[in-house]
């Protein structure tokens, strides 16, 4: 008896919360584009829906959310001429004509189509359509045809849809040759349970890959200039193999998602870091495109050739052929995906050498056979001293091929070679340990068995059977959220958050970095920005963790927020690092050096650089121009922080910035009246000690306590803001005074247009500073000519970018100068 | 059924001897996931079809020579059977 439809809900709902997990865990680390967020979250809400529906309707809803996908990422103009284009495709593939004519014409079509994507002529279409079509089509529907021709397997208006538009396709342009025979056989082919469990291993494993990926990218990155040892060259040429865990993980998310909707499919991708001779790398490493090879160019060549020139010649012509064709398709992949044919001596000479080793090795597993075995294997010394030396001489080679495929030119690749000839002690020590490691690995590995095949044991959970991979999924997907989001994560110890800071930091290389270290094919294929800007605007839409800033500490009193030091984090697109006193600029001693002039300078977000890079601050910026022109001799201490408001401000003056004896203090506003009374108001409802009297006389008066809501509080509190803001002033004056340092107030506009009432208020705070005796550096014109929306860091977020951290940087520069030029 | 039985074995006995040398036989069973398992790799394929063509006198086509046709040993009986009906 099957199970009842309680039963089913129930069931159904565990994995969707299980899929739910997987959901926070990829937005936790920032994994892809937004826009992959929001595809899976698509399809982390149809999950349910569609594991509910009885069979039958199953295809066509995975269609219409395939549609709805395409509908949400381009629009309903752009959405429509995918659909459109790809459905005449299909179409041509039906025409009742004999199937060469359809072919025929099919070509003829897919040329007029090169003539746009080369640019010959416009497109009446978006290029940001390209990258995704072009992906859909471009093997889909060669491997459709062939077993459209041998009638491998059944077709139909929605299986067809379904192959051709599949929901991941919309967030992966390089997307796994998935095979239209497996896709349609895989469909329902178990359990949707099963399947879908399966699909979610697929996709943890996948996200694990891409956080891993993350570390390669960024802290393995080497300049070919810097390199001065064995070792670094080493690393910098292992490095481009490393990077196909990009390919490797986001192809195990896309199959994984397929899988969710009841598409049973083969691996992607297994293990190919340890392949044991070049045959076992080719079955394990873009194992869809190996099978895709074999399909359409290896069998056809062989078979045919086989009954009349024997096996070793058929064998040689097929491969050669294969690996001929695989060349040209990833120039053919380059083209509708980038636009362009590239023919350059690195493809041609690594699918060469990759050719000319499989063929080798083919032909001797043919004449010697290769040790095959139905149970568990025997394992001896000697045996696993063999698989171990096998798999470092595998990788080895492997490593070198795609070093030479990767690497920018020859010269480079000489000056690599001739480093790792002059390794020095610890050299060997790095090159051979790892070498070990891997060999160990290796061992373990076979020792421990390969088959992934077997049934996993179940256990009992609230009445239910549960697999034990579902809850080994579930715990360690939690686990790492947790560790990520919980509020634990401040208080780890400084390596943990270290290493947690690493992982989970989705930053790219900057362009130069990018362009120097970066060089490779699925580099180039993988990252959107580099090659179709449109469709990188349409898959960076605000990401989901764009606000959060990890280097915050949450302190439960007041202030009630701090940088935390020594982070390196993502912050709004860009990296952001604090210094061992937690402010977020370069490394100071508390102790003012002989000689220096030191400015502590104080604000909120702007003023702390939010959303530019850690040098292209306006303080940053200012610093580096004084000491540029007088050769030194000028330190700008940025103790601003986000949220930091006037109040906070002169407690940090007062508890923290005295200690770092400054000679001058630059406070900057923005609208000083409205946050001063906002953070006297929170402060007091919620009961925290204030330092100063006057500040709880103010609140006393405005007869706000304890507790009363914050719109009430407000509302009591506006006729005291300029009695309130003018005593922060003057106070900020009288204790810079008491220790020899000039005060001084810095005003900054934010790039957009404010009303007249609020500009009304900003420019009497400048009189209020001026009043309270602040020297003042007025930059609130400081945009003024300039496009804001040019100036603005996101369509969704008004901090100013570099190019408006330059301006501030120019005026501050300039005020600095008027102001104490004459007092230093 | 004899004639089927007879088949089974003599495509057996190949794997085992070219394949799986020295394997205990009762350890193959008709229903043992040759392809998807990685018993039998791209290469073992094109020998066990290259047999199968010269054993048989029949011609199997390149689309045929994958896990659907040839997974286990019921599979690659039964393709052999409809070659041969």
């Amino acid at each position: 008896m099957g199970p009842t439809l309680a039963e089913r809900v129930v069931g159904v709902l565990g994995l969707a919360a299980e899929l739910g997990l997987l959901l926070l865990l990829i937005r936790a680390f920032s994994v892809e584009s937004a826009t992959f967020a929001r595809i899976f979250a698509v399809a982390v809400l149809a999950f349910p829906v569609h594991a509910l529906l009885p069979p039958r309707a199953r295809l066509p809803f995975f269609v219409a959310v395939s549609l709805f996908g395409i509908w949400m990422l381009f629009g309903p103009t752009q959405a429509a001429w995918i659909v459109g284009l790809g459905s005449v495709l299909i179409g041509l593939a039906h025409l009742p004509v004999p199937f060469p004519a359809r072919v025929a014409l099919i070509v003829v079509v897919a040329s007029v189509l090169a003539l746009f994507r080369g640019g010959l002529w416009p497109s009446p279409w978006s290029v940001s359509v390209w990258p995704i079509f072009g992906a859909m089509f471009m093997f889909r529907l060669i491997i459709y045809l062939y077993d459209l021709k041998n009638r491998a397997a059944p077709t139909g208006f929605w299986m067809s849809f379904a192959y051709f538009f599949m929901l991941p396709n919309l967030c992966f342009p390089l997307f796994p040759v998935v095979d239209y025979k497996n896709f349609c056989r895989g469909h329902l082919k178990r359990p949707l349970v099963e399947t879908s469990q399966r699909g979610m291993d697929m996709i943890f494993r996948g996200v694990v890959q891409l956080v891993l990926y993350r570390i390669v990218y960024q802290h393995l990155a080497l300049d070919p200039v810097e390199v001065d040892s064995s070792a670094e060259a080493a690393l910098y040429l292992v490095r481009p193999y490393l990077m196909y865990l990009k390919i490797s993980g986001s192809f195990h998310i896309a199959v994984g998602m397929l899988h969710l909707f009841g598409f049973e499919l083969p691996r992607t991708n297994h293990n190919y870091y340890l392949a044991s001779s070049f045959t076992d790398y080719w079955r394990r490493i873009n194992i869809y495109w190996k099978d895709f090879l074999q399909k359409i160019f290896f069998n056809p060549v062989y078979f045919a050739l086989n009954r009349r020139a024997g096996q070793t010649t058929s064998l040689v012509l097929a491969t050669a052929i294969a690996f001929i064709a695989t060349w040209a398709l990833h120039s053919y992949q380059w083209f509708w995906i980038r636009g362009s044919f590239p023919v350059v001596w690195q493809d041609m000479a690594f699918w060469g050498a990759m050719g000319v080793v499989v063929m080798v090795t083919m032909i001797h597993e043919t004449r010697h056979g290769r040790k095959r075995t139905l149970g568990k294997p025997r394992h001896t010394w000697r045996s696993d001293l063999g698989v171990a030396a096998r798999t470092l001489g595998t990788l080895l080679a492997i490593v070198t091929f795609w070093a030479v495929w990767s690497v920018g030119s020859w010269p480079e690749l000489v000056l690599m070679v001739g480093w790792l000839l002059k390794p020095g002690p610890l050299d060997l020590l790095w090159i051979f340990g790892t070498l070990f490691a891997v060999g160990l690995a290796a061992i373990v590995y076979h020792r421990l068995g390969q088959d992934d095949t077997r049934k996993e044991p179940l256990v009992r959970v609230a009445g239910l059977r549960v697999p034990v991979h579902a809850l080994r999924t579930g715990a360690l997907s939690a686990l790492l959220i947790l560790a990520v989001y919980g509020q634990l994560y401040f208080y780890y110890p400084a390596p943990v958050t270290q290493a947690l800071d690493t992982l989970r930091n989705p930053l790219r290389l900057s362009g130069a970095d990018a362009q120097a270290m970066d060089r490779g094919y699925y580099e180039d294929l993988t990252d959107v920005a580099r090659f179709n800007p449109e469709l990188a605007a349409l898959y960076r839409n605000k990401p989901p963790d764009w606000d959060r800033c990890f280097a915050i500490h949450r302190t439960g009193g007041f202030p009630t927020h701090e940088l935390l030091p020594s982070r390196d984090i993502a912050f709004k697109g860009a990296r952001m690092t604090t210094n061992s006193h937690g402010m977020r600029d370069r490394e100071y001693t508390l102790t003012k050096p002989e000689g220096t002039y030191r400015i502590a300078i104080t604000g909120a977000s702007h003023t702390m650089g939010t959303g530019t890079e850690d040098l292209e601050s306006f303080e940053n910026v200012a610093e580096d121009r004084l000491n540029a022109e007088d050769g030194g001799g000028w330190e700008l201490l940025n103790f601003a922080v986000g949220g930091y408001g006037p109040l906070v401000r002169l407690y940090d003056l007062q508890h923290r910035i005295l200690d770092f004896e400054p000679d001058a203090f630059v406070t900057v506003g923005i609208n000083d009246l409205h946050w001063a009374a906002k953070e006297l108001v929170l402060a007091t409802i919620d009961g925290l000690d204030l330092p100063w009297p006057e500040a709880r006389a103010i609140a006393d008066e405005a007869d706000i306590g304890v507790g009363l809501d914050e719109l009430t509080a407000n509302s009591r509190m506006r006729p005291y803001r300029e009695q309130l803001l003018r005593w922060i002033y003057r106070e900020m004056v009288r204790t810079c005074r008491e220790h020899g340092i000039v005060p001084i107030a810095a005003f900054i506009a934010q790039p957009r247009n404010e009303a007249d009432d609020t500009r009304a208020q900003i420019q009497r705070q400048v009189d209020l500073a001026r009043e309270e005796g602040m020297a003042v550096i007025d930059l609130l014109d400081v945009y003024e000519g300039v496009d804001l929306a040019e100036l603005r860091l996101a369509p969704w977020d008004g901090h100013p970018n570099a190019q408006g951290h330059a301006m501030l940087a120019d005026g501050l520069h300039d005020g600095i100068r008027r102001i104490l030029d004459s007092s230093r | 059924m004899a004639d089927a039985a007879k088949l089974q074995q003599s495509i057996k006995q190949f794997i085992l001897d070219q394949f799986l040398p020295g394997e205990d036989p009762d350890e193959l069973g008709m229903d043992t996931e040759l392809i998807t398992s990685g018993i039998i790799d791209s290469i073992a394929t094109l020998k066990l079809v290259s047999h199968l063509e010269s054993e048989y006198d029949i011609t199997i086509e390149a689309h045929e020579a994958d896990a659907e046709n040839l997974n286990t040993l019921s599979d690659i009986a039964a393709l052999v059977s409809s070659k041969l009906s």
